[in-house]
């Protein structure tokens, strides 16, 4: 049973949609109850992983493995051997629960809408996808997953999105879709310089760090390793939608139904900082540091120039995507400082990120639902009509520009301790984007839900019951993590600090 | 006595005016007589290396054989379709071929 | 067999045993004319092209014997492959992998076509059907000639019959244009590789290309750039045949006048004939002396990749797109030769075979099954922009899935073939360190997203311009094309190892 809980994760959605396929049109209520379970139970499951995991073990658990594609002759006259390999580890798990907890209130928040049942196909194709690239162990296979997320995205965004939706869904597509030839082109790299130390040719993950890890300098030059890192940073920085490549990503949310800005802010975003982690920090440590200045200058830049970009919009979804865009600045600024404090803050970073960014999403969903408009301008005194809604705002902001107690708090804490260790001068620059975010969320929060109330916003309902599912769900993970960090310290603390340990040897 | 020089000059010159030809011509007949030029500058080339080449063999003969009956054939063919143009359009100019263009 | 120089006497089960595919076709193609003349136009309209698709068959199934009869020469380790007149014409899996290829491409084709046939009466039928079995044969014989006259036969043999395919439809007037400068630049490419293959055989005496590599080796030094001259004609002439930029101008508007299923024909057959002549010619004529004459493909990939894609992003005919993504992918197909040149890579030269092969199979399914679609969709709505697309998951939501995939394949997306054989391709670039080339690769393909994705807004995204909700009904030939699209391109996406495992056992060039 534990052996394919893995498989049954990510391939449940996948056969939802299948079913889904069989689905007669018309209904409405059908789809959304099988996309419901098809993400219920990859979430229960990933629970079930949770609770049987062990935190104190550094390498892979649940493993499954399979050969999959042999392709003769290609390193040498060995065949490459590509496997369907899956495995979690203590940095992974914390992105697979938030990938099954997002996923799934993803579906809860959808509402009502034309053509259902194609949309909840795309969703679930999506969300195999989101799955398929937090628990591959085979590079190849994580590309694959990678590119299966473009498919549904477009779509998504293209038949559901807003008044702009096919120029948007087009540069979503050719921003990733670039965004992943540098992946590709590091990945197929890496395993053609571990296939010289080793003499096999695989891209495992594991067997290519191994690789790497025990590789002379005179077979993985240090040169070669920089070429390839900068090629995968740059991938990242599009994936991640860091300054200058970030302009699809306020589009994206802008246009984007609800549910799938929760999922593009809260999961979708954060692959590229697991591909830093895991394969920038985990298989080329050595670059991360030769490039550490160039990181945490990119970093800063992006805290203060997404958060000073959001002070200026009009509109809550971009502002929003703009402050995602900010915090992801710490995470980059957390993994240059490239110690214990500084890598766990940036895991934390973006996984509180990921959480807050789904409750944010989903709150000004709900808003727009009922006044139409996520224009920070004509809304107002939201507080009287919607006080539970307003409220909630109110908690989630505060949790996103960092007041202790909550996620965001705890990770700027760590990413900045570690950093300042590090980069004294940029890191106290990099706190000038707390202090502006503080201004830009709290500015826009008070022409919200303070002020006297419209008219036409007057006698708008509150939340519906469902609605309290994933606020309360998330408020709850938000401060759990803010309260009891060590719940996630624990799970990353062991694959952390053998990278740390890595770098130090 | 004629050198291999001069041999292939004449095929080259005479292969460039065909090309030149072909490439420019407005006249689809012109332009299919500037074809059979390049093909016949062919043909003196294998004929000059089957006599006077580094290692002179019968190849070039039969080689030029089939060429000239390939020609033929192809011209044939090239007529062919330049008469069910011509029923179509009423013309045999180059630059009346514009039905399609992006 | 034979021995080297000496007078040999053929035998008919000696030219069987090399030969039986191309003389059944051969056969086929004149047992068809001859009862075209003896029968009633109706019976031969009705019954000629299952005559000749059961010929097709017929030779794919003597070419899955003869690699029986390769790998029984192999292990019987003389080292000397199955061959007539002195190594005239080869029988290896080399040419059989491409011979497999033609004929399953050409029955695809003429499935195809039996809807074309009632569409259009005034087409000959009989005539259209031998001629494409010639066609093939040519094909063949590129594939697996090693003498320079016998592969510009074969060369020819498919070329004029093509001229005449394209043009087939005598009042139609861009029939017959396409056809016209179809012809007209295939000549002049023509002209251009006998020019070139008169230097080649100028130097080394040989018109035979295995025993001509060795005296090109010899020579190289002493007539560098003679020798490069002929490569560089030679591979100016094959280029236009498979449409590399910048020889391509004639593909966009060939296609566009040309019927569709012979449309498909020159997309896939005929493409993949030019490239088995390619890959024959260069890598046995040229393969000692490869290093210095690979940069030339090199650039000529580049720029076809490049080219190709850009200029389908302004397209708005979907045959004319398809016309450009071809030429684009003639781009990726000849990135694994390219690279074989670099430093010592030539070691690599079954990995090329491979990644060429699987990708030709994965581009016969899907170019199949997207014409097959093509036809359908743009006869329903009169015209063949991509307009007739609009709102078609609404009206046929089967055919609309089918060219989903086939898009995405071609796109290069996961879990279809397209994807693999990209992949495939990619390893070899990255295997040679050459990087950029590998990141071209994968960066045109995600330009080429835009149009890709162009049909697919088409399809899916927009309602359709005409409230016709009526279904759009399919013909069976057509519907059996589709599915075997269909299936391929999944098939090959999703478990590659069917054909890497085939692919992985064969014998080349009889090794």
């Amino acid at each position: 049973m534990m052996g394919n809980l893995l498989t049954l994760i990510v391939f449940l959605p996948l056969l939802g949609a299948l079913i889904l396929g069989f689905v007669p049109r018309s209904n409405d209520s059908q789809p959304k109850a099988v996309a419901m379970i098809a993400t219920l139970l990859p979430l229960l499951f990933a629970g079930i992983l949770y609770a049987n995991f062990d935190s104190g073990q550094t390498g892979m658990q649940f493993t499954e493995s399979h050969d999959w594609i042999h392709i003769a002759h290609a390193f040498q006259d060995k065949s490459l051997v590509i496997g369907y390999s899956l495995g979690v580890d203590g940095l992974s798990m914390p992105f697979l629960l938030l990938t099954a907890v997002v996923t799934f209130l993803g579906v809860l928040a959808t509402k009502h809408m034309h053509r259902a049942k194609e949309f909840y196909i795309w969703y679930l194709i999506l969300v195999t996808g989101l799955y398929g690239c937090f628990l591959s162990l085979d590079l190849f296979l994580f590309f694959l997953f990678l590119e299966m997320t473009l498919v549904p995205m477009y779509f998504l965004i293209g038949i559901w999105g807003g008044d702009r939706k096919g120029q948007v869904a087009t540069k979503f597509l050719i921003y990733r879709g670039l965004a992943s030839v540098g992946i590709l082109v590091a990945f197929v790299a890496l395993a053609y310089k571990a296939a010289m130390v080793t003499g096999v040719m695989t891209m495992d993950m594991i067997a290519i760090t191994d690789a790497f890890a025990k590789a002379p300098a005179d077979v993985i030059t240090s040169s070669f390793k920089q070429g390839i890192f900068l090629v995968l940073f740059l991938a990242i920085l599009i994936e991640e939608a860091f300054f200058p490549f970030h302009t699809w990503l306020p589009d994206t949310h802008e246009q984007a139904p609800t549910s799938i800005s929760m999922v593009v802010g809260g999961v979708l975003m954060k692959i590229g900082a697991y591909v830093l982690f895991r394969i920038g920090v985990g298989i080329l440590p050595d670059a991360v540091q030769y490039f550490a200045t160039l990181i945490a200058v990119i970093g800063v830049i992006n805290i203060v120039y997404a958060a000073l970009v959001a002070m200026v919009q009009r509109d809550w979804r971009r502002l929003l995507a703009f402050s995602a865009i900010s915090h992801m600045g710490v995470v980059l600024l957390g993994v240059a400082a490239m110690n214990q404090a500084g890598l766990q803050g940036g895991v934390f970073m973006t996984i509180s990120s990921g959480l807050l960014s789904g409750l944010l999403f989903f709150l000004i969903g709900a808003i727009k639902e009922r006044t139409g408009t996520t224009i920070i301008g004509a809304l107002g005194g939201l507080s009287k009509p919607m006080p539970i809604l307003a409220g909630f705002l109110l908690v989630a902001a505060l949790g996103s520009l960092g007041l202790p107690g909550m996620s965001g708090f705890i990770s700027e804490i760590l990413a900045f301790m570690g950093a300042f260790k590090a980069f004294p001068v940029l890191s106290a620059v990099g706190t000038l984007g707390i202090i502006l975010a503080a201004v830009y969320l709290l500015w826009a929060m008070q022409r919200t839900t303070y002020g006297p109330t419209t008219a036409q916003l007057e006698g708008l309902p509150d939340a519906r019951a469902v609605e309290y599912v994933p606020m309360v769900v998330l408020v709850a993970l938000i401060i759990l993590i803010g309260v009891y960090p060590s719940i996630l310290g624990d799970l990353v603390n062991h694959t952390i600090s053998s990278y740390v340990t890595r770098i130090g040897g | 006595m004629l050198s291999v020089e001069q041999f292939l000059t004449l095929g080259a010159i005479l292969f460039c005016i065909g090309l030149f030809g072909a490439l420019t011509k407005r006249n689809i007949i012109i332009v299919l007589v500037s074809i059979e030029l390049m093909l016949n500058a062919v043909n003196i080339n294998l004929l000059t290396f089957a006599r006077f080449g580094l290692m002179p063999s019968i190849n070039g003969q039969i080689f030029t054989l089939f060429t000239m009956t390939i020609a033929a054939a192809e011209l044939a063919v090239g007529l062919a379709v330049l008469i069910s143009l011509y029923r179509n359009r009423n013309t045999s100019d180059v630059r009346d071929q514009d039905l399609m263009k992006w | 067999m034979n021995g080297i120089n000496g007078v040999t006497q053929l035998a008919f089960s000696d030219v069987w045993r090399v030969m039986a595919p191309e003389i059944l076709l051969v056969l086929g193609g004149f047992l068809i004319l001859v009862l075209d003349l003896f029968m009633n136009k109706e019976s031969s309209r009705r019954l000629s092209p299952q005559l000749g698709i059961l010929f097709l068959i017929a030779a794919f199934v003597m070419t899955i014997r003869n690699f029986g009869l390769v790998s029984d020469q192999t292990a019987g380790g003389t080292g000397e492959l199955l061959n007539l007149s002195n190594m005239l014409y080869v029988l290896d899996d080399f040419g059989n992998v491409f011979k497999l290829l033609f004929t399953a491409g050409t029955a695809l084709v003429l499935l195809m076509s039996i809807d074309f046939f009632k569409q259009n009466p005034e087409v000959k039928v009989a005539e259209y059907t031998y001629l494409m079995l010639f066609a093939t044969t040519g094909a063949m014989v590129m594939a697996s000639s090693l003498d320079l006259i016998t592969l510009f036969v074969g060369l020819e043999l498919l070329s004029i019959s093509s001229y005449v395919l394209v043009a087939m439809r005598r009042n139609h007037a861009k029939s017959a244009e396409g056809g016209m400068k179809y012809l007209v630049i295939g000549s002049i490419a023509s002209a251009m590789a006998l020019y070139g293959m008169s230097f080649l055989y100028g130097v080394t005496g040989q018109t035979n290309l295995a025993y001509g590599a060795q005296t090109v080796i010899q020579m190289w030094l002493q007539f560098k750039p003679l020798l490069t001259l002929a490569f560089l004609l030679m591979l100016i002439g094959f280029g236009v045949k498979v449409s590399l930029v910048p020889f391509h101008q004639w593909s966009p508007d060939t296609y566009e006048g040309a019927p569709n299923p012979v449309t498909a024909f020159l997309a896939v057959v005929s493409k993949a004939a030019g490239f088995a002549l390619i890959l024959r010619t260069f890598l046995w004529g040229f393969s000692g002396v490869f290093g210095d004459v690979y940069i030339y493909l090199v650039i000529l990939a580049a720029l076809t990749m490049v080219v190709g894609n850009v200029a389908a992003l302004s397209q708005k005919n979907i045959k004319r797109l398809l016309a450009y993504s071809s030429v684009a992918q003639a781009g990726y197909l000849l990135l694994p030769l390219a690279v074989l040149g670099k430093g010592k890579s030539i070691d690599n030269i079954w990995l090329a075979l491979g990644q060429t092969s699987f990708y030709l199979v994965a581009y016969l399914f899907m170019t199949m099954g997207a014409f097959a679609v093509l036809t359908v969709v743009t006869r329903q709505a009169g015209n063949e922009t991509l307009e007739a697309f609009r709102g078609l998951w609404k009206r046929a939501p089967f055919l609309a899935v089918s060219m989903a995939v086939f898009v995405l394949s071609m796109a290069g997306m996961p879990l279809t073939a397209g994807f693999i054989g990209k992949f495939y391709i990619f390893l070899g670039t990255i295997n040679t360190e050459m990087y950029w080339l590998g990141g071209l690769l994968f960066a045109t393909s995600a330009i080429a997203f835009y149009y890709y994705f162009g049909v697919l807004k088409a399809m899916f995204l927009k309602d359709s311009a005409v409230q016709s909700h009526d279904k759009i009904q399919v013909p069976v030939s057509l519907t059996v094309t589709i599915a075997i699209g269909l299936i391929g391109t999944l098939a090959l996406g999703i478990f590659p190892d069917l054909l890497m495992k085939f692919l992985n056992g064969l014998h080349w060039f009889g090794q």
